[in-house]
Protein backbone atom coordinates (compact mmCIF):
# COMPACT_ATOMS: atom_id res chain seq x y z
CA UNK A 1 0.00 0.00 0.00
CA UNK A 2 1.29 3.48 -0.99
CA UNK A 3 1.86 5.38 2.30
CA UNK A 4 0.28 8.54 0.88
CA UNK A 5 -3.18 7.01 -0.65
CA UNK A 6 -3.10 5.34 2.57
CA UNK A 7 -3.15 8.60 4.69
CA UNK A 8 -5.61 10.47 2.13
CA UNK A 9 -8.11 7.75 2.37
CA UNK A 10 -7.43 7.68 6.19
CA UNK A 11 -8.45 11.39 5.93
CA UNK A 12 -11.05 11.07 4.34
CA UNK A 13 -12.43 8.36 7.27
CA UNK A 14 -11.56 10.55 10.02
CA UNK A 15 -13.86 13.54 8.41
CA UNK A 16 -17.05 11.09 6.63
CA UNK A 17 -19.28 10.26 9.44
CA UNK A 18 -21.25 8.33 6.70
CA UNK A 19 -18.56 6.38 5.93
CA UNK A 20 -17.86 5.47 9.05
CA UNK A 21 -21.24 4.36 9.69
CA UNK A 22 -20.79 2.25 6.56
CA UNK A 23 -17.95 0.58 7.80
CA UNK A 24 -19.30 -0.23 11.40
CA UNK A 25 -22.08 -1.14 9.89
CA UNK A 26 -20.66 -3.79 7.03
CA UNK A 27 -16.96 -4.90 8.93
CA UNK A 28 -16.04 -8.16 6.99
CA UNK A 29 -18.10 -7.67 3.87
CA UNK A 30 -17.33 -4.16 2.27
CA UNK A 31 -17.37 -5.09 -1.30
CA UNK A 32 -20.00 -3.39 -3.34
CA UNK A 33 -20.54 -0.89 -0.47
CA UNK A 34 -18.17 1.73 -1.04
CA UNK A 35 -18.79 3.60 -3.86
CA UNK A 36 -16.61 6.74 -5.59
CA UNK A 37 -13.52 5.16 -4.07
CA UNK A 38 -10.34 3.32 -6.09
CA UNK A 39 -9.61 -0.28 -5.68
CA UNK A 40 -6.23 0.95 -3.89
CA UNK A 41 -8.24 3.08 -1.63
CA UNK A 42 -10.73 0.61 -1.26
CA UNK A 43 -7.97 -1.60 0.10
CA UNK A 44 -6.91 1.19 2.59
CA UNK A 45 -10.68 1.33 3.81
CA UNK A 46 -10.86 -2.48 3.81
CA UNK A 47 -7.53 -2.54 6.70
CA UNK A 48 -9.20 -0.43 8.67
CA UNK A 49 -12.93 -1.70 8.79
CA UNK A 50 -10.64 -5.11 10.04
CA UNK A 51 -9.52 -3.19 12.84
CA UNK A 52 -12.36 -0.81 13.27
CA UNK A 53 -12.78 -1.79 17.48
CA UNK A 54 -9.55 0.18 17.40
CA UNK A 55 -9.69 2.26 14.68
CA UNK A 56 -12.61 3.81 16.12
CA UNK A 57 -10.59 5.26 18.80
CA UNK A 58 -8.95 7.32 16.16
CA UNK A 59 -11.90 8.99 15.10
CA UNK A 60 -13.30 9.50 18.78
CA UNK A 61 -10.33 11.56 19.55
CA UNK A 62 -10.20 13.37 16.18
CA UNK A 63 -13.82 14.55 17.14
CA UNK A 64 -13.03 15.35 20.76
CA UNK A 65 -9.99 17.12 19.93
CA UNK A 66 -11.92 19.43 16.76
CA UNK A 67 -14.76 20.38 19.10
CA UNK A 68 -12.19 21.90 21.60
CA UNK A 69 -11.24 23.38 18.82
CA UNK A 70 -13.88 25.53 18.03
CA UNK A 71 -13.56 27.33 21.38
CA UNK A 72 -9.73 27.50 20.91
CA UNK A 73 -10.64 29.25 17.50
CA UNK A 74 -12.85 31.64 18.88
CA UNK A 75 -10.42 32.36 22.12
CA UNK A 76 -8.11 33.52 19.07
CA UNK A 77 -9.57 35.60 17.17
CA UNK A 78 -12.55 36.53 19.16
CA UNK A 79 -12.09 36.15 22.77
CA UNK A 80 -14.65 38.87 23.98
CA UNK A 81 -17.32 37.39 21.60
CA UNK A 82 -16.39 34.01 23.38
CA UNK A 83 -16.57 35.58 27.01
CA UNK A 84 -19.81 36.90 26.25
CA UNK A 85 -21.31 33.79 24.46
CA UNK A 86 -19.94 32.11 27.50
CA UNK A 87 -21.61 34.53 29.81
CA UNK A 88 -24.73 34.03 28.00
CA UNK A 89 -24.17 30.02 29.21
CA UNK A 90 -24.67 28.79 25.20
CA UNK A 91 -24.24 25.20 24.94
CA UNK A 92 -20.40 25.93 23.15
CA UNK A 93 -19.50 22.06 22.54
CA UNK A 94 -22.94 21.84 20.95
CA UNK A 95 -22.55 24.54 18.65
CA UNK A 96 -19.27 23.31 17.75
CA UNK A 97 -20.78 19.94 16.15
CA UNK A 98 -23.20 21.28 14.48
CA UNK A 99 -20.49 23.86 12.72
CA UNK A 100 -18.15 21.06 12.56
CA UNK A 101 -21.23 18.70 10.68
CA UNK A 102 -21.58 21.70 8.57
CA UNK A 103 -17.87 21.84 7.39
CA UNK A 104 -17.49 17.61 7.17
CA UNK A 105 -15.03 17.45 10.66
CA UNK A 106 -12.49 19.61 8.69
CA UNK A 107 -8.96 20.10 10.16
CA UNK A 108 -8.07 23.78 10.11
CA UNK A 109 -4.90 23.41 11.51
CA UNK A 110 -2.53 26.15 12.31
CA UNK A 111 -4.75 28.46 10.13
CA UNK A 112 -6.49 29.34 13.22
CA UNK A 113 -7.46 32.94 11.83
CA UNK A 114 -9.31 31.40 8.86
CA UNK A 115 -10.71 28.68 10.99
CA UNK A 116 -12.33 31.80 13.67
CA UNK A 117 -13.73 33.64 10.63
CA UNK A 118 -15.59 30.65 9.52
CA UNK A 119 -17.13 30.28 12.77
CA UNK A 120 -17.98 33.94 12.76
CA UNK A 121 -19.86 33.62 9.76
CA UNK A 122 -21.52 30.65 10.46
CA UNK A 123 -22.67 31.91 13.97
CA UNK A 124 -24.39 35.19 12.28
CA UNK A 125 -25.86 32.98 10.13
CA UNK A 126 -27.37 30.73 12.37
CA UNK A 127 -28.51 33.55 14.43
CA UNK A 128 -31.87 32.55 14.91
CA UNK A 129 -31.37 28.87 15.42
CA UNK A 130 -28.82 29.42 17.78
CA UNK A 131 -30.68 32.35 19.84
CA UNK A 132 -28.29 34.63 19.94
CA UNK A 133 -29.19 38.03 20.74
CA UNK A 134 -28.36 41.57 18.08
CA UNK A 135 -25.54 42.80 20.29
CA UNK A 136 -23.77 39.76 20.52
CA UNK A 137 -23.77 39.69 16.69
CA UNK A 138 -22.73 43.11 16.63
CA UNK A 139 -19.46 41.78 18.88
CA UNK A 140 -18.97 39.25 16.20
CA UNK A 141 -18.76 41.45 13.67
CA UNK A 142 -16.42 43.58 15.30
CA UNK A 143 -13.69 40.86 16.06
CA UNK A 144 -14.19 39.76 12.62
CA UNK A 145 -12.63 43.06 11.33
CA UNK A 146 -9.42 42.19 13.62
CA UNK A 147 -9.69 38.77 12.37
CA UNK A 148 -9.78 40.23 8.70
CA UNK A 149 -6.80 42.63 9.68
CA UNK A 150 -4.41 39.71 10.64
CA UNK A 151 -5.75 37.94 7.64
CA UNK A 152 -5.08 41.20 5.48
CA UNK A 153 -1.22 41.23 7.25
CA UNK A 154 -0.78 37.43 6.16
CA UNK A 155 1.84 37.80 4.19
CA UNK A 156 3.57 41.43 5.93
CA UNK A 157 2.51 44.72 5.47
CA UNK A 158 1.73 45.48 1.74
CA UNK A 159 4.45 48.25 0.46
CA UNK A 160 3.32 52.18 0.47
CA UNK A 161 2.29 53.32 -2.69
CA UNK A 162 5.63 54.41 -4.79
CA UNK A 163 3.57 56.84 -6.95
CA UNK A 164 1.44 58.66 -4.39
CA UNK A 165 2.26 62.51 -3.10
CA UNK A 166 -0.10 62.64 -0.46
CA UNK A 167 1.40 63.79 2.71
CA UNK A 168 -0.23 61.20 4.63
CA UNK A 169 -0.78 57.27 3.77
CA UNK A 170 -2.22 54.35 5.29
CA UNK A 171 -0.14 51.99 7.80
CA UNK A 172 -2.65 49.34 6.19
CA UNK A 173 -2.35 47.91 9.89
CA UNK A 174 -5.87 48.63 10.64
CA UNK A 175 -10.05 48.56 9.74
CA UNK A 176 -13.26 50.45 11.05
CA UNK A 177 -15.93 49.04 12.31
CA UNK A 178 -18.85 50.90 12.51
CA UNK A 179 -21.75 49.02 15.17
CA UNK A 180 -24.50 48.97 15.73
CA UNK A 181 -24.43 48.88 19.50
CA UNK A 182 -22.67 50.90 22.19
CA UNK A 183 -20.29 48.01 22.10
CA UNK A 184 -17.89 50.27 24.70
CA UNK A 185 -19.90 49.34 27.37
CA UNK A 186 -18.67 45.90 27.71
CA UNK A 187 -15.52 46.74 25.69
CA UNK A 188 -15.05 49.12 29.13
CA UNK A 189 -16.12 46.66 31.29
CA UNK A 190 -15.31 43.24 30.50
CA UNK A 191 -17.28 41.66 33.75
CA UNK A 192 -20.16 42.81 31.41
CA UNK A 193 -19.69 41.24 28.43
CA UNK A 194 -22.97 39.46 27.43
CA UNK A 195 -24.90 40.05 30.78
CA UNK A 196 -25.92 43.79 30.25
CA UNK A 197 -28.45 45.11 27.70
CA UNK A 198 -27.04 47.22 25.25
CA UNK A 199 -28.45 50.84 23.84
CA UNK A 200 -28.77 50.71 19.85
CA UNK A 201 -26.62 53.22 19.61
CA UNK A 202 -23.87 53.67 16.34
CA UNK A 203 -20.36 53.78 17.39
CA UNK A 204 -16.71 53.97 15.80
CA UNK A 205 -14.16 51.80 15.94
CA UNK A 206 -10.17 51.66 14.78
CA UNK A 207 -9.32 48.18 14.81
CA UNK A 208 -5.51 48.64 15.20
CA UNK A 209 -2.10 46.65 15.08
CA UNK A 210 0.11 49.30 16.36
CA UNK A 211 3.21 47.07 15.90
CA UNK A 212 3.82 43.83 13.63
CA UNK A 213 4.56 41.68 16.58
CA UNK A 214 1.74 43.46 18.99
CA UNK A 215 -2.05 42.15 19.80
CA UNK A 216 -4.72 44.39 18.08
CA UNK A 217 -6.36 46.91 20.08
CA UNK A 218 -10.02 48.66 19.84
CA UNK A 219 -10.30 52.53 19.95
CA UNK A 220 -13.65 54.94 19.50
CA UNK A 221 -12.97 57.10 16.84
CA UNK A 222 -14.80 60.32 15.72
CA UNK A 223 -16.24 60.44 11.88
CA UNK A 224 -13.53 62.83 11.48
CA UNK A 225 -10.96 59.96 11.90
CA UNK A 226 -12.81 57.86 9.33
CA UNK A 227 -12.40 60.73 6.81
CA UNK A 228 -9.32 60.84 7.31
CA UNK A 229 -8.77 57.12 7.05
CA UNK A 230 -10.47 56.59 4.00
CA UNK A 231 -9.24 59.63 2.14
CA UNK A 232 -5.53 60.50 3.55
CA UNK A 233 -5.16 63.97 3.41
CA UNK A 234 -2.57 65.00 0.55
CA UNK A 235 -1.25 68.51 1.63
CA UNK A 236 -1.21 68.47 5.49
CA UNK A 237 -1.31 72.13 5.12
CA UNK A 238 -4.77 72.71 4.05
CA UNK A 239 -5.92 71.04 6.96
CA UNK A 240 -7.43 72.99 10.26
CA UNK A 241 -6.41 72.77 13.79
CA UNK A 242 -8.60 70.09 15.31
CA UNK A 243 -7.91 67.88 12.07
CA UNK A 244 -4.30 68.26 12.66
CA UNK A 245 -5.00 67.21 16.33
CA UNK A 246 -7.60 64.30 15.06
CA UNK A 247 -4.28 63.37 11.93
CA UNK A 248 -1.51 63.12 15.11
CA UNK A 249 -3.97 61.05 17.23
CA UNK A 250 -4.33 58.36 13.98
CA UNK A 251 -0.90 58.58 13.57
CA UNK A 252 0.24 57.85 17.05
CA UNK A 253 -2.48 54.68 16.94
CA UNK A 254 -0.70 53.28 13.39
CA UNK A 255 -3.56 53.90 11.29
CA UNK A 256 -1.80 56.41 9.46
CA UNK A 257 1.57 57.27 8.64
CA UNK A 258 3.96 60.61 7.06
CA UNK A 259 5.02 59.19 4.01
CA UNK A 260 8.68 58.15 4.67
CA UNK A 261 10.30 60.28 2.10
CA UNK A 262 7.99 63.04 3.06
CA UNK A 263 8.88 63.88 6.83
CA UNK B 1 25.08 21.54 5.31
CA UNK B 2 26.39 22.57 9.38
CA UNK B 3 27.38 19.61 12.01
CA UNK B 4 24.63 18.64 13.96
CA UNK B 5 25.83 16.78 16.86
CA UNK B 6 24.33 15.08 19.93
CA UNK B 7 23.84 17.62 23.08
CA UNK B 8 25.92 17.04 26.42
CA UNK B 9 23.61 16.02 29.39
CA UNK B 10 21.51 18.43 30.91
CA UNK B 11 19.14 16.82 33.62
CA UNK B 12 15.50 16.32 34.18
CA UNK B 13 12.26 18.40 33.48
CA UNK B 14 8.87 18.45 32.72
CA UNK B 15 6.62 19.81 30.02
CA UNK B 16 5.78 23.23 30.30
CA UNK B 17 2.47 22.14 29.65
CA UNK B 18 -0.86 24.72 29.08
CA UNK B 19 -3.39 22.78 30.35
CA UNK B 20 -2.41 22.64 33.88
CA UNK B 21 -0.71 25.74 34.13
CA UNK B 22 -3.60 27.15 36.21
CA UNK B 23 -3.01 25.12 39.20
CA UNK B 24 0.67 23.32 38.86
CA UNK B 25 3.67 25.71 40.03
CA UNK B 26 6.32 25.26 37.34
CA UNK B 27 7.96 28.34 38.15
CA UNK B 28 8.78 26.95 41.39
CA UNK B 29 9.57 23.37 40.35
CA UNK B 30 13.04 22.70 40.88
CA UNK B 31 14.03 21.50 38.00
CA UNK B 32 16.45 21.91 35.22
CA UNK B 33 14.48 22.37 32.28
CA UNK B 34 11.02 22.59 30.52
CA UNK B 35 9.69 21.27 27.86
CA UNK B 36 8.25 24.20 25.60
CA UNK B 37 5.49 23.12 23.14
CA UNK B 38 5.83 24.86 19.88
CA UNK B 39 2.43 25.36 18.72
CA UNK B 40 0.86 26.66 22.01
CA UNK B 41 3.02 29.69 21.62
CA UNK B 42 2.97 30.07 18.11
CA UNK B 43 1.02 32.58 16.29
CA UNK B 44 -1.62 30.85 13.60
CA UNK B 45 0.05 30.29 10.65
CA UNK B 46 -2.53 32.96 8.76
CA UNK B 47 -1.64 35.87 9.82
CA UNK B 48 1.62 37.90 9.93
CA UNK B 49 3.40 36.99 13.85
CA UNK B 50 5.19 34.10 14.38
CA UNK B 51 4.82 33.75 18.29
CA UNK B 52 1.35 35.12 20.09
CA UNK B 53 1.25 37.90 21.17
CA UNK B 54 2.46 38.68 24.94
CA UNK B 55 4.41 35.53 25.07
CA UNK B 56 7.66 36.40 24.37
CA UNK B 57 8.39 38.30 27.59
CA UNK B 58 7.11 35.04 29.10
CA UNK B 59 9.29 32.43 27.89
CA UNK B 60 12.06 35.09 28.23
CA UNK B 61 11.53 35.12 32.09
CA UNK B 62 11.56 31.51 31.95
CA UNK B 63 14.33 30.98 29.96
CA UNK B 64 16.00 32.93 32.87
CA UNK B 65 15.56 30.00 35.21
CA UNK B 66 15.47 26.92 32.98
CA UNK B 67 16.40 25.79 29.88
CA UNK B 68 13.95 25.43 27.46
CA UNK B 69 13.46 22.79 25.51
CA UNK B 70 11.69 23.01 22.11
CA UNK B 71 8.80 20.33 21.49
CA UNK B 72 6.73 20.25 18.67
CA UNK B 73 3.23 18.11 17.99
CA UNK B 74 2.20 19.47 14.68
CA UNK B 75 4.70 20.36 12.65
CA UNK B 76 4.08 18.21 9.85
CA UNK B 77 7.42 17.02 9.38
CA UNK B 78 6.46 13.64 7.49
CA UNK B 79 3.21 14.92 5.82
CA UNK B 80 3.39 15.29 2.23
CA UNK B 81 3.28 18.96 1.63
CA UNK B 82 5.93 21.18 0.79
CA UNK B 83 8.13 21.08 3.36
CA UNK B 84 8.72 24.95 3.01
CA UNK B 85 5.26 25.30 3.76
CA UNK B 86 4.82 23.50 6.63
CA UNK B 87 4.77 24.64 10.56
CA UNK B 88 7.86 23.22 11.14
CA UNK B 89 9.65 25.18 8.83
CA UNK B 90 7.77 28.48 9.09
CA UNK B 91 6.64 28.84 12.46
CA UNK B 92 8.55 26.19 14.53
CA UNK B 93 12.39 26.63 12.96
CA UNK B 94 12.18 30.52 14.16
CA UNK B 95 10.33 29.51 17.86
CA UNK B 96 13.02 27.00 18.80
CA UNK B 97 16.15 29.76 18.05
CA UNK B 98 14.18 32.22 20.01
CA UNK B 99 14.07 30.46 23.28
CA UNK B 100 18.11 29.15 22.26
CA UNK B 101 16.46 24.87 22.63
CA UNK B 102 19.53 23.02 22.16
CA UNK B 103 17.54 20.84 19.96
CA UNK B 104 13.79 20.65 18.87
CA UNK B 105 11.52 16.69 18.60
CA UNK B 106 8.21 16.15 17.21
CA UNK B 107 6.52 12.77 16.42
CA UNK B 108 6.22 9.99 13.80
CA UNK B 109 2.89 11.11 12.34
CA UNK B 110 1.37 12.43 9.43
CA UNK B 111 -0.08 15.74 9.06
CA UNK B 112 -0.63 18.37 5.96
CA UNK B 113 -2.04 21.97 6.65
CA UNK B 114 -3.61 20.07 10.31
CA UNK B 115 -3.60 19.50 13.84
CA UNK B 116 -5.80 17.25 15.21
CA UNK B 117 -5.90 14.48 12.67
CA UNK B 118 -1.97 14.15 13.53
CA UNK B 119 -2.72 12.27 16.73
CA UNK B 120 -4.89 9.52 14.42
CA UNK B 121 -2.43 9.01 12.11
CA UNK B 122 0.65 7.07 12.58
CA UNK B 123 3.31 6.81 10.19
CA UNK B 124 3.34 3.44 8.05
CA UNK B 125 6.30 1.68 8.80
CA UNK B 126 7.87 0.63 4.96
CA UNK B 127 10.69 0.48 3.08
CA UNK B 128 9.83 3.70 0.73
CA UNK B 129 8.77 5.14 4.21
CA UNK B 130 11.80 5.17 5.63
CA UNK B 131 13.78 6.91 2.55
CA UNK B 132 10.99 9.58 1.93
CA UNK B 133 10.93 10.51 5.68
CA UNK B 134 14.39 10.14 6.22
CA UNK B 135 15.36 12.37 3.44
CA UNK B 136 12.39 15.20 4.44
CA UNK B 137 14.02 14.81 8.12
CA UNK B 138 17.58 15.94 6.77
CA UNK B 139 16.70 18.85 5.47
CA UNK B 140 14.62 19.81 8.15
CA UNK B 141 17.28 19.44 10.72
CA UNK B 142 19.50 21.60 8.26
CA UNK B 143 16.61 24.42 8.09
CA UNK B 144 16.23 24.13 11.97
CA UNK B 145 20.11 24.28 12.02
CA UNK B 146 19.98 22.33 15.48
CA UNK B 147 19.23 18.27 16.17
CA UNK B 148 15.97 17.34 15.15
CA UNK B 149 15.09 13.95 17.04
CA UNK B 150 11.90 11.90 16.36
CA UNK B 151 9.30 11.03 19.23
CA UNK B 152 7.83 7.28 18.60
CA UNK B 153 4.12 7.41 18.91
CA UNK B 154 1.85 5.54 20.90
CA UNK B 155 -1.28 4.47 18.84
CA UNK B 156 -4.35 2.19 18.56
CA UNK B 157 -3.46 0.72 15.77
CA UNK B 158 -0.56 0.34 13.02
CA UNK B 159 -0.73 2.78 9.83
CA UNK B 160 -1.67 -0.25 7.35
CA UNK B 161 0.81 -1.35 4.82
CA UNK B 162 3.67 -2.06 7.58
CA UNK B 163 7.04 -3.81 6.57
CA UNK B 164 8.69 -3.78 9.46
CA UNK B 165 8.59 -3.05 13.52
CA UNK B 166 7.97 0.28 14.44
CA UNK B 167 12.16 0.09 16.54
CA UNK B 168 13.18 -1.32 13.33
CA UNK B 169 11.87 1.61 11.03
CA UNK B 170 13.06 4.47 13.53
CA UNK B 171 16.16 2.84 13.98
CA UNK B 172 16.45 2.89 9.81
CA UNK B 173 15.13 6.05 9.77
CA UNK B 174 17.94 8.20 12.03
CA UNK B 175 20.37 5.95 10.09
CA UNK B 176 19.65 7.15 6.77
CA UNK B 177 18.82 11.34 8.17
CA UNK B 178 21.08 11.13 10.49
CA UNK B 179 18.78 12.77 12.76
CA UNK B 180 18.26 11.83 16.09
CA UNK B 181 15.71 10.05 18.57
CA UNK B 182 13.27 11.94 21.01
CA UNK B 183 12.54 7.93 23.22
CA UNK B 184 8.95 8.56 24.79
CA UNK B 185 9.27 5.49 27.07
CA UNK B 186 5.47 5.95 27.97
CA UNK B 187 4.36 4.84 24.16
CA UNK B 188 6.59 1.66 23.89
CA UNK B 189 4.93 0.35 26.49
CA UNK B 190 1.18 1.68 25.98
CA UNK B 191 1.72 0.26 22.44
CA UNK B 192 3.17 -2.92 23.98
CA UNK B 193 0.05 -3.30 26.26
CA UNK B 194 -2.41 -2.62 23.69
CA UNK B 195 -1.07 -4.16 20.27
CA UNK B 196 -0.25 -7.48 19.11
CA UNK B 197 3.42 -8.08 18.09
CA UNK B 198 4.99 -5.08 19.67
CA UNK B 199 7.62 -6.36 21.65
CA UNK B 200 8.43 -3.98 24.70
CA UNK B 201 11.73 -6.27 25.59
CA UNK B 202 13.66 -6.12 22.16
CA UNK B 203 12.71 -1.98 21.71
CA UNK B 204 16.14 -1.09 23.64
CA UNK B 205 18.01 -3.78 21.48
CA UNK B 206 17.23 -2.52 18.43
CA UNK B 207 17.28 0.92 18.25
CA UNK B 208 21.08 2.98 18.23
CA UNK B 209 20.73 4.01 21.58
CA UNK B 210 23.75 6.86 21.18
CA UNK B 211 21.19 8.23 19.29
CA UNK B 212 18.53 9.00 22.28
CA UNK B 213 18.81 12.32 22.84
CA UNK B 214 15.93 13.01 25.06
CA UNK B 215 12.90 10.86 27.39
CA UNK B 216 9.52 11.02 27.95
CA UNK B 217 8.26 9.80 30.88
CA UNK B 218 4.63 9.40 31.79
CA UNK B 219 1.47 7.74 32.61
CA UNK B 220 -1.74 6.78 31.05
CA UNK B 221 -5.30 5.14 31.97
CA UNK B 222 -7.64 2.27 31.32
CA UNK B 223 -10.82 2.90 29.26
CA UNK B 224 -13.00 0.19 27.87
CA UNK B 225 -10.60 -2.57 27.73
CA UNK B 226 -7.67 -0.07 26.03
CA UNK B 227 -4.47 1.35 27.81
CA UNK B 228 -4.67 4.88 26.64
CA UNK B 229 -2.10 7.53 26.90
CA UNK B 230 -3.48 10.49 28.42
CA UNK B 231 -0.72 11.87 30.46
CA UNK B 232 -3.21 11.53 33.32
CA UNK B 233 -1.73 9.74 36.63
CA UNK B 234 1.60 8.79 37.90
CA UNK B 235 4.09 6.72 35.90
CA UNK B 236 3.67 3.50 35.87
CA UNK B 237 6.40 0.75 36.82
CA UNK B 238 6.90 -0.84 33.88
CA UNK B 239 8.27 2.33 32.29
CA UNK B 240 10.14 3.00 35.18
CA UNK B 241 11.58 -0.03 34.73
CA UNK B 242 12.79 0.78 31.29
CA UNK B 243 13.92 4.18 32.15
CA UNK B 244 16.42 2.44 34.51
CA UNK B 245 17.17 0.15 31.41
CA UNK B 246 17.77 2.77 29.31
CA UNK B 247 20.18 5.03 31.65
CA UNK B 248 22.61 2.02 32.44
CA UNK B 249 22.91 1.62 28.35
CA UNK B 250 22.92 5.20 27.26
CA UNK B 251 23.33 8.63 28.01
CA UNK B 252 20.33 11.16 26.82
CA UNK B 253 20.53 14.72 27.02
CA UNK B 254 16.87 15.25 29.31
CA UNK B 255 14.48 13.24 30.89
CA UNK B 256 11.17 15.45 30.74
CA UNK B 257 7.93 14.42 32.45
CA UNK B 258 4.46 15.08 30.81
CA UNK B 259 1.09 15.61 32.06
CA UNK B 260 -2.25 17.15 30.86
CA UNK B 261 -5.83 17.83 30.84
CA UNK B 262 -8.33 16.04 28.55
CA UNK B 263 -6.56 17.02 25.29
CA UNK B 264 -7.94 13.90 23.64
CA UNK B 265 -10.85 11.97 24.53
CA UNK B 266 -13.65 12.85 27.82
CA UNK B 267 -12.76 9.71 29.74
CA UNK B 268 -9.33 11.26 30.21
CA UNK B 269 -9.05 11.69 34.62
CA UNK B 270 -9.15 15.59 34.68
CA UNK B 271 -6.06 16.11 36.91
CA UNK B 272 -6.04 18.97 39.56
CA UNK B 273 -4.01 20.50 42.64
CA UNK B 274 -4.76 17.05 44.50
CA UNK B 275 -2.28 15.99 41.91
CA UNK B 276 0.57 18.22 42.47
CA UNK B 277 2.15 16.01 45.04
CA UNK B 278 2.15 12.80 42.55
CA UNK B 279 3.73 14.97 39.77
CA UNK B 280 6.30 16.13 42.09
CA UNK B 281 6.68 12.41 43.33
CA UNK B 282 7.46 11.50 39.76
CA UNK B 283 9.47 14.26 38.99
CA UNK B 284 12.15 13.28 42.06
CA UNK B 285 11.99 9.61 41.25
CA UNK B 286 13.28 10.45 37.63
CA UNK B 287 15.73 13.07 39.16
CA UNK B 288 17.47 10.43 41.96
CA UNK B 289 17.45 7.63 38.62
CA UNK B 290 19.43 10.33 36.54
CA UNK B 291 21.74 11.35 39.18
CA UNK B 292 22.76 7.98 40.38
CA UNK B 293 22.86 6.78 36.22
CA UNK B 294 25.01 9.92 35.85
CA UNK B 295 27.40 9.29 38.95
CA UNK B 296 28.19 5.81 37.73
CA UNK B 297 29.12 6.93 34.85
CA UNK B 298 30.88 9.28 36.30
CA UNK B 299 32.78 7.11 37.96
CA UNK B 300 33.28 4.62 35.64
CA UNK B 301 35.48 6.76 33.43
Amino acid sequence: MKAQIVWNTWRRILRDETLQATILANKGNLSGKLEGFSAAEIEVIEAYADDYDQAKWFVENYQFRLVNSFINALETGAPLSLRALMAKQVDLPEFSKKFLRDHEWRDYGPYVYSYCKDVIIWLTKEQQALNLDDAIIDLLALEEKSVDLYLSLRDGVPSDDKATTADIVTTNMSMVYQSKHRLSDWLRRKSDLGKTELDTVCENYLVVLPTLTARHKYSLINKRSIELITTPPQDCNQLDTPSLQVLDKLISLNALKRREDHA
Amino acid sequence: MAMITKPSPIGVGIQYNPEILDWFPFESLKVDLLEILLDNIMAPMDGPQIIKPGLADLISKLGENFTLLAHSNYGCDFGFSPLETTSAVQRHAPLAKMINSPWVANHCFYGDNSWLDIWSSPIQFSNDEIVRCADRAAQLQDIYGMPLAHENAAYYLPCPGAEMKEAEFMAKLVERSDTFLHLDLHNIYTNSVNLANYDLKDYLDTIPLDKVIAVHLAGGSWAEGIYHDWHDSQVPEPVWDLYEELMQRATPAAIILEYQGQAHHELTRVMGEQDENMITTDVKRAQAIWDRAMANKKGAK
